[in-house]
């Protein structure tokens, strides 16, 4: 296994809320290995989009992180600076979001963003000693746009981000991503709000980046189809922590956690016959915080072990663990 | 009770003839047109008891027939009929007699509801509106309804905001069927939802259709979600429909190219265990709304010829209650009109 | 939890709101149990008293009749504070209706009503005030009617707009759906869930109507003495200033914390309503 490019031990974020406070994340583990796609699993409310978010310090102000370990290539993220911080985000980790709208300057054309973004790693460059000629910066977005699918560039570039579809902004952010050639990409459901047939383009072209510019990424996504094609590990988090974690293959073939049991099942149910098997009730609000096992109320082999405590993570494969009683 | 649909021969419940609808273009480049066709010439039927899947992406216009059959909108072309009459016109007094026959499931579950309203005041509204039980019956009559959806009776005292999305979906399908409609359209009801809860509540939609009898008109994008409600299923592309067959003739053999574009998905690689290269479409995104007059899956298509940029071809019967627009797959190959 | 007892809370949580609250209850208590309090009266005169600066017996002094400075402005507020309710409420009733109205038909009528929303809303609000009191005379009626002009463009607007967002929402569709009619979906639908940013709108239109009965008294064209209203306090104490400073000076800064009380009310209010900071929950 390659290094881990990522380390993160005992994750927690709270927020500060009305209502009281709100522990979104509860003690995440996980690694990040050189050149790996890892997929982040979960529904709404699972802590999944506020894991990432966590890592890349987006969080508003309501919200407090710590970690007993974050680190980046072996560099201390905790104890950077804001300002050493955003440095690194801007170069080294890049995040690509659920709707790309936001991403985009409403009153710039496509071009006047790649060109930032040309400036930007020109910049980057010259703080690294090197000298980068972006003297036709144009014929560069160019090919990079027609990298990333689209068929028309010189059109596209001069078009404001409103007049274009969900599919092609994506498309247009994930190229702004490619120039940057980033380490770490950390993208949090970018193909939810795209029909199938986008989907699965952009997927292809998120195999092709990561290829190309050898990149690590986490996949944030609550569609267990889309990970499976594209992930080699994954992690399911359910009530703010990882229930499950393994090799993408062997934990949709044979799933051991019963909430990856349920998701797996209701996955690929639609495509058999017969009545689809439900997950009663509902995925807990990040208000509750129960004393055992989160999933134990909505769980078909709950026991008296699982409402006493929290259960821990046990080994189940190789390199395949699962939160759950079941397996000691 | 399964996938044979009503055989009840003799009129449908709800016919489509030649649906048009336009909408402004808006955001629209430099030189496109005004006016968009969002549905594009759509013909469908709707028998008593059957449950019709309408496919397609987004900008296919499936949700706005939906819409629009219900008066929602209003066709610029074509004909509505239902249960006999001609609908299309009918202004809002001629028109609520049968707004109790043709309800709504919405995509957003929580703002088809009231901010304002209690789950208990929005379910007795259309009861009290339509006279279907007394004052003093509503509170029961809500408890009944609740209860038919799986929810508590305590549900009532609470506000949409305090639901959850898969409540908050059954509480619009509980409204929805206060009026006991003939036909009720789904618009993407499950999309919205958590995976876990998706089950639940298209369960409940199998159940509540077989044990009711009712229409549904069934709006999707995910081909496998209709599959397992529908008798029959309808893809959609850029406004005009472009097959239409019963539920296991669509999947066991798919006539459009764009058919067989859908169901290329993604959980086949999963159950093989294995990730498949996916052909990778370096070419034009979909076809504007302006598209040339030819056909509008000619930009995509794998198997287009010549004739194919003339004109859209029309939807054409073939065997079996199976229909397809296409001049290559379908019977009319060499014949533009 | 009821949801009078969360907006509760929140309002209690929202310093600004709470602040202006305070501030509110302060000044009403003062306008309403105060004024019948005071052992003076306020139109009474004392000439043995006359323009005597601030001192135990009469906090804000007196003015140049002899009258207790405090007493008046206690009563003046209390007009003051009716006169601008009553023209902001005139102006929400017309304006929200006209507005709703105008949205929900659309085409011509929304035109040609908003046409005419805009040509009140050209004109600067004092100086609108001050033509309409010209036309129709003075009096304490033309200054209700005058605020109530003035403010109809805005909460017509405002009703317009809010009304045109959520016209679209699928739970008015919806009940479009159900068969309620036009009339029905307007003030069951839409309108409670419009209220909230008319409410604020409404608070700090209050406090604008404050100033602009006082500025068309002080000019002499609104409230006729010998009513007390603050304008006309106001006008009093320029006339003599300069041998008595503290009647329009703690006059005005009477008038600058009732105002601050509403305005600082009002944005708590939009705070708390405002649906991107995700509290519309609490309200």
């Amino acid at each position: 296994m390659s290094a881990a490019i990522l380390e993160v031990r005992a994750l927690r974020t709270r927020f500060r809320a009305p209502g009281g406070t709100l522990e979104a994340v509860r003690g995440v583990d996980l690694d990040l290995h050189e050149g790996e796609v890892l997929g982040l699993i979960g529904e709404s409310g699972s802590g999944k989009t506020v894991t990432g978010l966590s890592i890349l310090r987006l969080l508003p102000e309501s919200a407090s992180t710590e970690a007993t370990l974050l680190r980046f290539r072996g560099r201390d993220l905790g104890g950077l600076s804001n300002d050493a911080f955003r440095a690194l985000r801007g170069s080294h980790l890049a995040m690509v979001f659920q709707n790309p709208a936001g991403a985009f300057n409403p009153a710039k054309t496509v071009a006047w963003h790649l060109s930032e973004t040309f400036r930007r790693r020109a910049a980057r460059g010259r703080e690294a000693g090197r000298r980068e000629a972006v003297a036709d910066w144009r014929a560069a977005a160019e090919t990079l746009l027609r990298e990333v699918g689209i068929a028309e560039p010189a059109r596209i570039l001069r078009l404001y981000p409103h007049q274009l579809s969900g599919g092609m902004l994506q498309r247009v952010l994930i190229a702004m991503v490619l120039a940057l050639e980033p380490d770490l990409i950390i993208a949090d459901e970018p193909t939810t709000n795209l029909d199938n047939i986008v989907e699965r383009q952009i997927l292809a072209l998120f195999r092709r980046l990561q290829r190309k510019v050898a990149a690590s990424i986490v996949f944030i996504t609550h569609d267990m189809t889309v990970a499976a094609a594209l992930c080699d590990r994954v992690a399911v988090m359910y009530a703010g922590e990882i229930v499950e974690l393994g090799p993408a293959a062997e934990v949709f073939n044979s799933p051991k956690h019963p909430y990856t049991q349920g998701l797996v099942a209701t996955a690929t149910a639609l495509s058999g016959g017969g009545r689809l098997r439900e997950i009663p009730g509902e995925p807990p609000s990040a208000f509750e915080r129960l004393p055992g096992c989160h999933f134990a109320p909505r769980c078909s082999h709950v026991r008296a072990a699982c409402t006493a405590a929290q259960p821990t993570m046990r080994r189940v494969g190789a390199a395949h663990e699962a939160r759950c009683v079941l397996y000691d | 009770m399964m996938k044979t649909g009503s055989d009840t021969a003799g009129a449908p419940l709800l016919r489509l003839d030649d649906l048009v609808v336009e909408f402004a273009n808006r955001h629209r480049e430099p030189g496109a047109p005004r006016r968009f066709r969002a549905v594009d010439g759509v013909s469908l039927e709707i028998r008593p008891g059957e449950v019709v899947g309408l496919v397609g992406e987004s900008g296919s216009g499936k949700t706005t027939v939906g819409k629009t059959l219900l008066r929602l909108y209003e066709p610029r072309a074509g004909r509505i009929t239902f249960r006999g009459n001609d609908i299309t016109h009918l202004g809002p007094a001629a028109l609520k007699p049968h707004r109790r026959d043709l309800q709504m499931i919405f995509q957003d579950p929580l703002s088809s509801l009231n901010p304002r309203h209690t789950v208990g005041r929005a379910l007795a509204v259309p009861l009290l509106l339509h006279r279907i039980c007394s004052r003093a019956e509503v509170s029961s009559e809500v408890g009944r309804i609740l209860a038919s959806v799986g929810l508590s009776a305590a549900m009532r005292e609470r506000y949409p905001h305090e639901l959850s999305g898969g409540q908050l979906q059954r509480v619009a399908i509980g409204r929805a069927l206060t009026l006991s409609p003939a036909l009720i359209v789904a618009d993407e009801p499950v999309s919205k939802l958590d995976v876990s809860v998706r089950a639940q509540i298209l369960n409940l939609f199998k159940d509540v259709q077989a044990q009711l009898g009712l229409s549904l008109l069934f709006i999707t994008h995910d081909l496998h979600v209709a599959r397992y409600l529908c008798h029959r299923i309808g893809v959609m592309f850029f406004g005009k429909l472009v097959e239409l067959a019963p539920t296991e003739q669509l999947f066991s053999r798919p006539r459009h190219p764009y058919t067989e574009a859908l169901l290329g998905t993604l959980d086949d690689e999963l159950r093989k265990g294995e990730r498949a290269e996916r052909d990778f479409v370096v070419g034009a995104d979909m076809a504007g709304p302006g598209a040339a007059a030819g056909c509008r899956y000619y930009a995509r298509c794998p198997i287009r010829r010549e004739v194919c940029a003339a004109a859209h071809p029309p939807l054409e019967a073939l065997e079996a209650g199976c229909f397809v627009a296409c001049y290559e797959r379908g019977s009319l190959t060499g014949r533009a009109s | 939890m009821p949801l009078w007892r969360r907006r509760l809370g929140a309002l209690v949580r929202n310093r600004t709101a709470l602040a202006g609250a305070v501030i509110m209850a302060v000044v009403l208590a003062g306008i309403t149990l105060g004024a019948e309090l005071m052992p003076y009266s306020a139109v009474d005169m004392d000439f043995a008293n006359i323009l005597s600066p601030p001192s135990w017996a009469h906090p804000l002094g007196t003015d140049s009749f002899g009258r207790d400075v405090l007493t008046r402005v206690l009563y003046g507020g209390r007009i003051s504070l009716l006169i601008s309710f009553a023209g902001v409420l005139i102006a929400a009733a017309a304006g929200t209706l006209t507005g709703m109205a105008s949205a929900y038909h659309g085409g011509l009528t929304d035109a040609a009503l908003m046409r005419f929303s805009d040509l009140l809303f050209a004109f600067p609000s004092f100086v609108l005030a001050l033509f309409l009191m010209v036309v129709l005379g003075f009096g304490v009626q033309n200054v209700i009617l005058a605020i109530a002009l003035v403010y109809f463009p805005i909460f017509a607007r405002l009703a317009r707009n809010t009304t045109l967002l959520i016209k679209e929402e699928p739970f008015v569709q919806a009940a479009r759906l159900m068969g309620q009619g036009a009339l029905r979906i307007l003030f069951r639908e839409i309108l409670p869930n419009i209220a909230a940013p008319l409410v604020v709108q409404a608070s700090v239109g209050v406090a604008f109507g404050i100033v602009i009965e006082a500025g068309l008294s002080f000019l002499g064209l609104g409230v006729q003495p010998p009513i007390p209203s603050l304008g006309v306090i106001m006008a009093d104490g320029r006339e003599y200033f300069q041998r008595g400073p503290w009647v329009l000076t703690l006059t005005g800064l009477v008038i600058s914390i009732a105002l601050l009380g509403l305005n600082l009310l009002g944005d708590g209010l939009r705070d708390l309503t405002d649906p991107r900071l995700r509290r519309q929950a609490e309200l």
